[in-house]
Formats: C-alpha cells, structure tokens, sequence
C-alpha cells in the first residue's frame, strides 16, 4: 500500500534457536540488502538462497543465508528479503543493528500480516480471522489485552501521560493566555511533572532487562583471545552442575550457551570461543562479535593467559568491552608474568584468579557472578520490545523537552511534551488534544 | 408578492466578518456577486471585543491576507494598538493582537466591498433558500424579491432566530440591537440545527471612569502589521486599562446568581468555556479572589468603553450594581448593557471541507452558522467559502487547506470532523503542525494558493517571491558561512555565553539560545527586511523541530489524498466494527485521512476500509 512507505524489519523466529530468520518488507527492502548482505552474485534472483555475508561499515557481521522475494509474490506483496543467521540475541543483534542503520525500522507486532492483508494478498472472505489479529496490534484492541495481560502496565502509562497532560495544560494555558493572571510559573509548575513523567518512563523501560532476564537469563559472555581457555572456563563453571543445567536444545551449531540458576534467576554463558570462523578473519571476527555480545551482555568475563601476560590483543578486545567485566587470570597453575594487583590496576576492574583445569577458583568466581534478585517483585515488567521502543522513543522526547526549556523556546518544550504523549498514546490508545484543552478549562480560569 | 429580482452568479448572505471575505473572494474571481446583509449600517460589525488577532488568532488573520483577503489590510488601517503577543514564548505561538477603532474599521471594509468590481451590496432579509434537486438555485427576500444564483453563501452569524437575554428580560433580536433573521428556516431545508449562545459585556462612558486606580496597558513601540502588504510609518497607539474585581463583586454575583438566566435554565443554548461570563467564573472558581478587567475604547472618536472580562447575562440593575464594585468603576454610567445571545447555527459535520454542504450543492455556509466564535474563525471560512463558490460555478478545482497547510485548515477540518459541541475557538493547542504554521510564514504557505485561484495580485505576488528568494538565500548562505572565535566571542561574553574555540558556520551561532538574527549582523550578516530577518533565524532555530513535523506531514499524506465516496454506508464494509462503521457514516469523511481522526475509529479500521476501497477500484 502506498502509505506503508518505511521498510520494517522483525525477527520471524522466536530466539534462542541455532538460527534465527529475520524478514525485512517494503519498498526498500531491496536495498538494505545490497547494502549489508555480500555474496557471490551481484544481483540475487528472486527467491533463490545465497550463502553470504552481512557486513556493515566494513565489518563483519555474521555468515548467513538470504534470499529475497519480488513484489508482489511474496509474503507481504511488497519487496522482501530474509535473512538466516546465527541464533539467540548475540548472533542476532548484530544483524537487526545494521538493518535499523540502514533505515529499516523495527515492525510493530502484526504489521507483515497486516501489509499482507493491506496488499490484497490475502482473501477478503479471511477477513473475519485478520481482523482479529490485527485488532490485537492495534491501540484500541490492544487497550484491553494490555489491562489483562500486563497488570498495571496501562495504569502505568496513564498515570505518565495524566503528569504530561497538566504539565500541557499549564504551558498551553500560558501560551493561549498570554494577558490572564495565570496563577503559575510555568517553568516551576511544569517541570516536576515532567520529571517525575521522565523517572516514571525510565523506570519501566529499564524493568526490560529483568523482564528480558527472567525470559532469556541474564546473560554473562566469556570474552578473550584464542587460545587462552574460554571453552574451558565454560566448561569449568559448568562442570559440576550438571545436574542442575538445563541445555538449551537446538544450540548444537554453536553450542555456546548454557545455563546455570542463582538465587531464582537463570544464569546463562555464553562462549563467544565456539562460534564459527572465517578462514583468516579470526582476530577480527573476535572483536567484532566482542562488541555485539558485550552489548546485550548482563556481564562480561574477559579472560587472559596469566603466563603470556597481557598482550597487546588483550587490551585491544578489552577496549571494545563496557559493563560490568571481571578480569579472569587463567592458567593460573602456571608460572604468572602478571599479578592479580596488577591485573586490576592494568584494567581497573576486579580480577580472579582461575584454573580452568583443574577448576581452581571456581567458588570464587561464581561467587562473583551475581544476578540481580528480581524474584518476587509486583511491579509491571515489560517484555515486549515493542513497548520498550515507544518508552525509549518517549523518554528521548521528554529529554529534549527539558532541554528545549534552556535552550529552545516554550514552543518547541510544548511540541516535545506532546510527542512524548502520542508515543505513549501508542501503548494506551489515548490521543491528546481535546484532553489538554479540557484541562486548560478546568484548571484555570481564563478568556474574556 | 414575490417578484423576480435579478440573477447572480453569487449571492452571499450576511455581511459579517465571512459575508464580506466571501463576496470579495467571489467577486475579486470575476462571479457576478451579491452581498444581502440586514443593515447596511451592520456591515463588518464587531459586535464584541474592540480587537482583531490575538494567539492563534492573528495566524488567521494573516493566512486570510496571505490567500488575498480583506481583513488583514482593514486591521491595519483601524488599528488603536498593536502588539505581538508571547516573543518570550517562542516564534510558533508569537501573535498579532490588535485594539480597532470598531467604526472606522467597518467604514474601511464597507468602502472595500462598494468599490469592488462585480459586487452588487443591498439591505434584504433573506427568507427562503431556492433549491431544485438537490442544488441551489437562488434566494428570496422577506419582501419578496427573487434573485437567481448558482451559488450561495450563508454567513448568518448570530442573526438566525437571535434571542438576546438579559436577566429576566429576553427578547427576539441580532446583535447590538439589529433585526434578527427570523423568516429563514434551515431546519426546512433538512439540515441539522444547533443552538449556541455566546454573550458580550456592557459599554461605559469614557468619562465617568477613574482611570488614576488602573493599570495602562500599550501596544508594541514598533508595530508590526496583519498584512503582507501593509506598509508605512507607525500612528498613535492608545492605551487599554487593567483593573481587578473585589471580593465585594464576587458577593453581588453570588447574592443575584438565582436571577441568571444561565443557571435558572431559561438558556438553552451552549455557551463557549474560553469566553465564560464573569458569573461563570465566580462560580466555577469560588477560590479565585480576583479576576482581571481589562477597559478598552471601542474607537477614537467615541467615549464608549468596552469592559473585556465582564460579559453578563445579569439583570441590568445586578450588572450596574457589580461594575460599580469594581476599582476605577465605581460611578460608571452604562451605555450599552451587557446581554447574552442564543441562535441557531448548524451542525458542522454535514459540511465538506469545501464548506459546501454535502447535500445541497453550490449552498456553502461560513462564520458562526458552522458553530464557531470569533471574528477571525468567520474570516477565514469565508474567503474558502467565497473561493469555493467560485471555484464550483468555474468548475475548477475547489480549495482545501489540510492541517498541516494553515490554522485555517485545522479549524475547518475540526469543525468537519469532530463537530462541535461549543462555539468552536481557533487554539494554538489544536494545530499540531504548529511550528510549520507561524504567522511569520503564512504568506510563504498560502500565497501560492491564493494566486492559483486568482485572488493574489502580481504585486502581492511579486513581493512574497522576493521574501522567499532572500530567506532561501540567507539560509545557504549562512550555512556556509563560516566566523572565527575573534570574531565572535566579543559578542557571545556581552550576551554572557560561552565563548566558542573553533571556527562555525554562522548558522549555528543562530541555534544558541537568545542569539538574534540582530546579534550577527554586524558579525556575518546582510541588511535584511526585518521579517526576513525573523523568518531565517526561525527556520535555522526550529530546523530539527521544521523537519520533525514535515516527516510527519509526509507520513499521513497519502492517506490525506486517499478520497472515500460520498453518502456512502460503511455498515456495508464487512470487517469493520459496528461503532465505527457508525462513526463514519455520520461523520461522511471525504479522505482516509479525515476518517483517521474520527475519534472510535481504530487505525484497524482504517486498513479495511483503506483494502475496501483499493479492492472496488480494481
């Protein structure tokens, strides 16, 4: 359809799995193929698989499959494209990040059906079921499952947008009124509401990451150059747990994740050592993947060989790291070419001493892996991305808003407020303008 | 005895603040044009406040002169005092407000429209609408005379079955003590019929107030002007006075209150919440201990002072009782009472966003009969009214102004969309492009329109391709300009910011809050028309926000072009749910776009219908 200009992109497959499929539809599908999916033929035939690689800036991403489809025989009747890559979040981010950089954008839930059914692709007699579905995705049907589903995440939202809606009223009052006696300073009256609207959007955008957690486990990633015992540092934390290690099926391609439970929450490892690798792009294809995985890493443990010292590609994979990192000294039975006081000064983040071998400082280091306790809390917890994204999207307007008091004129602070309203109004189904009117009317009282 | 009076290509229906841009409209593209009004003497009235413009207001004014309409100039001619109103609140919202001496304003307007080429002006009261099938043919006059037309404007106001009320007292009425138009029966014409009320405050003698306990309130030293093409040198500006109400006028309202029509119930008619009576006020806000009054003269050559805040429906023994409670007013002499007015208007939904009605074709209606308030909103439908009637008897292309176009394309899809339940204001608040629709640019958004139709002059036309050239040019140029530290940071310390260290483009130096287009001229600038100046550092200063908001636009805008059929019953639309298909069937949305914002319509059921309709055309 025409107004369903912007190329969207999702996951099809749930994660976790050894691959994922991620699709992209739209009139630029095409293109943010050609720009980050390099194989062998200049252009892919419609429908036909290419083993390859997505690329982005130069670096690479992932080894995968692709395939594209011509408008309109494909799923959505729109250009499409596929992608096959390397499962679970670590394998996946990457991908997902070079299509949003290349001007793609995150599909709401539903929307490849709904591009399906809005391209005539599907039957109009099937409508009765497609409404249903769509209904779901959208703002109002979404209003009632939300309340259901999500407990208070609703009453969350609007409790925000009912601090955005004052805060509106008294700037929209000022500026509609220039001349009446507004009893308010609306800088000194707006301001707090937006805050607390502020702290409010931040705190259930980052109720993601346990939400995320209790879902995929917090995530912690062995990092380090080859060669200076990752996999046996896997192997060691899970040695003798096996009895209460749960292998995540369909992994065996990787097989790098596994699980261990602390206090409530799964604990799950990831050896970026087992992932598959290019001929001759080893080093590289370890910073890069460094990078992905300590992004949606929970933890990092970056591992060096005590008896070579720290090399200078130690320090290298280190830079790419941020976090929360533990510096773990292996080989530890061999003679050391670095203390652990030095270690910690060198990286200046805690360091322990192992054996992966011989399972020497084991207790130690599980003991500092330690998940957040997020067992029996009654707040709402966010789990859907979707969510996150318009909270994200939200909490970016309500920061140029408080920004926009110092530096932008009230104009512009009223514009930001309002668009950080609609944001949310996608999860509530809510829309502004007859509501800040209301108040206006309500709270002050004004006109001639 | 009814008698056949002539034939008109036009023939427009009140000459109101819509009559008179409507008939210009029509006339100015060359339709043979009538304007019937009640009273000669009625022409342009401004029945209430002594004053064009205001926030959002003024927008309206200058989309109506940018399009090449009348009030802008009128204004500008009349004016007591000018002033912009929120420069501290940023350029979007910034607004032209101005006092008019009320007579000269109409005798300028009035002088207009009797030197207009095709336009015929004549006192009737219209009686009778003509229509054959479904279309309009023509009017008749309460005296009987017979005019033909193809088209017809409808600018009632609030003369339709006018009912003024004053405390007990109520009588059948126009406004200021005119005739109503009581034979015109729309209701007979199958349209669907509303009552609203609105209300104005008393008159006072000049002489008889202690100015000494008030607070002078001026115009802007440097005026600035409603129209594109006003030019020349400032006149004397008069001031307006603030004074508060007591605690002890409170105590005269609240002792009277049972004496309301208002709130005894003998009103039927909705009254509008941003222009409440002073009794609403007392009684909706019993903790306020003030209200403001402001005095303003209703013209220079009169004593007559209108007391803006205190609109009344009292008794006039309680009005004059709590006027005198109020400081400065304490041995006030009435000239005229304050009064309450009801009439009828129509409901807006059955209008397209042509203002044409959808079931009666070439009848349009604008101003107050559409349900809204306020001289400017009635501007504004009128010159689209007048440019569609026209525009239907050419047989060309009608003129619609989306939301993201003007204020006036908000007002108009608002009232067509959602109804009204009130006398519909023009805010800032309901445009949400507001910072694409500023008053500095409304010439750069609109002229092109106006002169499509024909009504902008080449020397109108001339002088917005020259203010578009020079804030084109400025802003490239001071996109590449690039100032060093010495030259600048002299300037940025006198402001008390931060001194820079490298080099930037002069256009960024415009981002950095409190630098004016002023500030670095003598610095990276050229000698500019002020409101080149003004536009540029706006255009620089909003950039982010500019393109924010034009990605928006973009985003709905085939939605906006996508066209729905008319009369058309969407319970037919399998997939649709049931209070929607309702919605739309009441609402008749004329787009995709218009459907979007009818409120219990999902953006579900805009993609049925959007699949509905692409499937019928293949």
């Amino acid at each position: 359809m025409e107004h369903e200009k912007e190329t969207i992109y999702a996951p099809a497959t749930p994660g976790g799995g050894a691959i994922s499929v991620i699709r992209i539809s739209g009139r630029d599908a095409h293109r943010v193929m050609n720009e980050v999916f390099f194989c062998h033929v200049k252009k892919m035939a419609h429908a036909k698989l290419y083993h390859g690689q997505i690329r982005y800036r130069d670096k690479l991403i992932d080894d995968v499959m692709a395939v594209i489809f011509d408008a309109p025989r494909s799923y959505t009747g729109e250009d499409m494209a596929e992608i096959h890559c390397h499962g679970g979040r670590v394998g996946m981010s990457g991908v997902l990040a070079a299509l949003s950089q290349c001007g793609a954008r995150i599909a709401e839930p539903g929307e490849f059906t709904k591009r399906a059914y809005l391209s005539g692709k599907m039957d109009l007699s099937a409508a009765g079921a497609v409404m249903e579905l769509i209904e779901a995705t959208s703002s109002a049907g979404a209003n009632a499952a939300l309340r259901q589903l999500s407990g208070g995440l609703y009453e969350k939202i609007t409790a925000i947008q009912s601090a955005l809606t004052d805060a509106l009223a008294i700037i929209s009052a000022g500026i509609e009124y220039p001349e009446d006696d507004i009893e308010a300073d609306i800088r000194r009256d707006a301001m707090p509401l937006i805050t607390f609207a502020k702290a409010e959007t931040e705190k259930i955008a980052d109720t993601f990451k346990s939400g995320r957690m209790l879902r995929d486990g917090y995530s912690v990633v062995i990092i380090g150059r080859p060669n200076v015992g990752k996999s046996s540092l896997f192997n060691m934390l899970l040695s003798k747990e096996r009895a209460i290690v749960t292998h995540i099926p369909g992994t065996t391609r990787d097989a790098v994740d596994d699980i261990i439970i602390k206090h409530g929450v799964p604990v799950r490892l990831v050896d970026t050592a087992g992932m598959r690798r290019g001929a001759d792009e080893v080093e590289k294809i370890g910073i890069a993947r460094a990078k992905d995985a300590v992004k949606n890493a929970d933890m990092v443990l970056f591992v060096i060989d005590r008896s070579a010292g720290v090399t200078g590609a130690d320090k290298e994979i280190f830079g790419a790291l941020g976090g929360s990192v533990i510096v773990v000294l292996n080989k530890s039975d061999l003679p050391p070419k670095v203390s652990l006081r030095e270690a910690e000064e060198i990286f200046g983040k805690k360091a322990v001493e192992v054996c992966a071998i011989s399972g020497m400082g084991r207790e130690a280091l599980l003991k500092m892996i330690d998940p957040p306790d997020i067992g029996d809390s009654e707040d709402v917890v966010i789990t859907n991305e979707r969510h996150l994204n318009i909270l994200k999207a939200a909490d970016e307007s309500l920061d140029m808003a408080i920004g926009a008091f110092d530096t932008a004129d009230l104009d512009c602070v009223d514009v930001d407020l309002k668009d950080a309203w609609d944001r949310l109004g996608e999860i509530t189904g809510l829309t502004v303008t007859e509501e800040i009117i209301d108040q206006i009317f309500d709270k002050f009282c004004l006109g001639k | 005895m009814a008698y056949n009076s002539g034939k008109y290509d036009v023939v427009v229906v009140g000459a109101g603040h819509a009559g008179c841009e409507a008939a210009l409209a029509s006339a100015r593209m060359g339709q043979k044009t009538l304007l019937l009004t009640i009273n000669l003497d009625g022409i342009a009235l401004m029945a209430c406040n002594p004053s064009i413009g205001g926030t959002s207001k003024g927008h309206l004014v200058r989309e109506v002169d940018a399009l090449g309409g009348q009030m802008g100039f009128c204004a500008d001619a009349a004016y007591m005092q000018i002033k912009m109103l929120n420069t501290s609140k940023g350029a979007a919202v910034q607004s032209l407000r101005s006092q008019q001496d009320k007579k000269l304003y109409q005798q300028n307007m009035k002088w207009t429209l009797e030197n207009t080429e095709n336009l015929h002006i004549s006192t009737a009261e219209v009686a009778r609408i003509a229509t054959k099938n479904g279309c309009v043919t023509g009017i008749e006059t309460s005296l009987g005379a017979m005019y033909g037309a193809k088209a017809v404007v409808l600018c009632t106001g609030v003369f339709l079955h006018g009912r003024v009320i004053i405390g007990e007292h109520s009588v059948s009425s126009g406004p200021s003590g005119l005739f109503p138009a009581d034979k015109l029966s729309l209701a007979e014409l199958g349209l669907k019929v509303q009552r609203f009320k609105t209300g104005t405050p008393a008159r006072v003698d000049r002489r008889t107030i202690d100015f000494t306990k008030m607070i002078p309130q001026y115009g802007d030293a440097e005026p600035q002007y409603f129209s594109f093409m006003t030019k020349g040198a400032p006149r004397e500006q008069y001031p307006c006075w603030l004074t508060y109400t007591k605690e002890k006028t409170h105590e005269i309202i609240r002792k009277n209150i049972h004496r309301s029509p208002l709130f005894s119930g003998s009103i039927e008619g909705r009254g509008p919440r941003y222009c409440p009576s002073i009794e609403d006020k007392v009684v909706k806000f019993p903790d306020k201990e003030r209200h403001q009054v402001f005095i303003e003269p209703e013209g220079i050559w009169t004593n007559e002072m209108y007391v803006q805040g205190m609109s009344s429906s009292l008794p006039e023994d309680v009005q004059k009782e709590m006027y005198r409670s109020v400081p400065g007013l304490e041995n006030v002499v009435f000239m005229r009472t304050a009064y309450a007015i009801e009439y009828d208007c129509i409901d807006p939904l059955q209008l397209k966003c042509t203002l044409e009605l959808k079931d009666i074709q070439g009848l349009f209606c604008a101003g107050q009969l559409n349900g809204t308030s306020g001289y400017e909103e009635a501007a504004a439908q009128g010159i689209v009214a007048g440019i569609n009637a026209a525009q239907y008897i050419k047989g060309e292309q009608s003129l619609v102004l989306r939301r993201s176009d003007a204020y006036a394309g908000v007002l108009i899809d608002d009232l067509v969309t959602k109804g009204t339940a009130e006398p519909y204001r023009m805010m800032t608040s309901r445009a949400e492009y507001r910072l694409l629709l500023r008053q500095d640019n409304a010439d750069l958004r609109l002229t092109e329109m106006g002169r499509r139709v024909g009504l902008v002059s080449d020397a109108r036309y001339d002088a917005y391709m020259k203010k578009r050239e020079a804030v084109e040019h400025e802003k490239k140029r001071l996109a590449l300009c690039t100032v060093s530290a010495e030259q600048v940071n002299a300037m940025l310390e006198q402001k008390g910011l931060p001194p820079i260290k490298e080099p930037v483009k002069a256009a960024s130096l415009l981002m950095r809050q409190g630098i004016r287009y002023g500030d670095i001229k003598p610095i990276c600038g050229i000698e500019l028309q002020k409101e080149v100046a003004f536009c540029v550092e706006t255009e620089i200063r909003y950039a982010g926000y500019i393109q924010k908001q034009q990605r928006q636009v973009e985003k709905y805008a085939s939605l906006e072009k996508k066209r729905l059929p008319d009369h058309f019953d969407y319970q037919r639309v399998k997939g649709l749910r049931l209070e929607a298909a309702a919605k739309l069937s009441a609402v008749g949305p004329e787009t995709l776009g218009q459907a979007m914002r009818i409120s219990g319509v999902s953006p579900a059921d805009i993609s049925v219908l959007s699949v509905y309709f692409s499937g019928r055309r293949n």
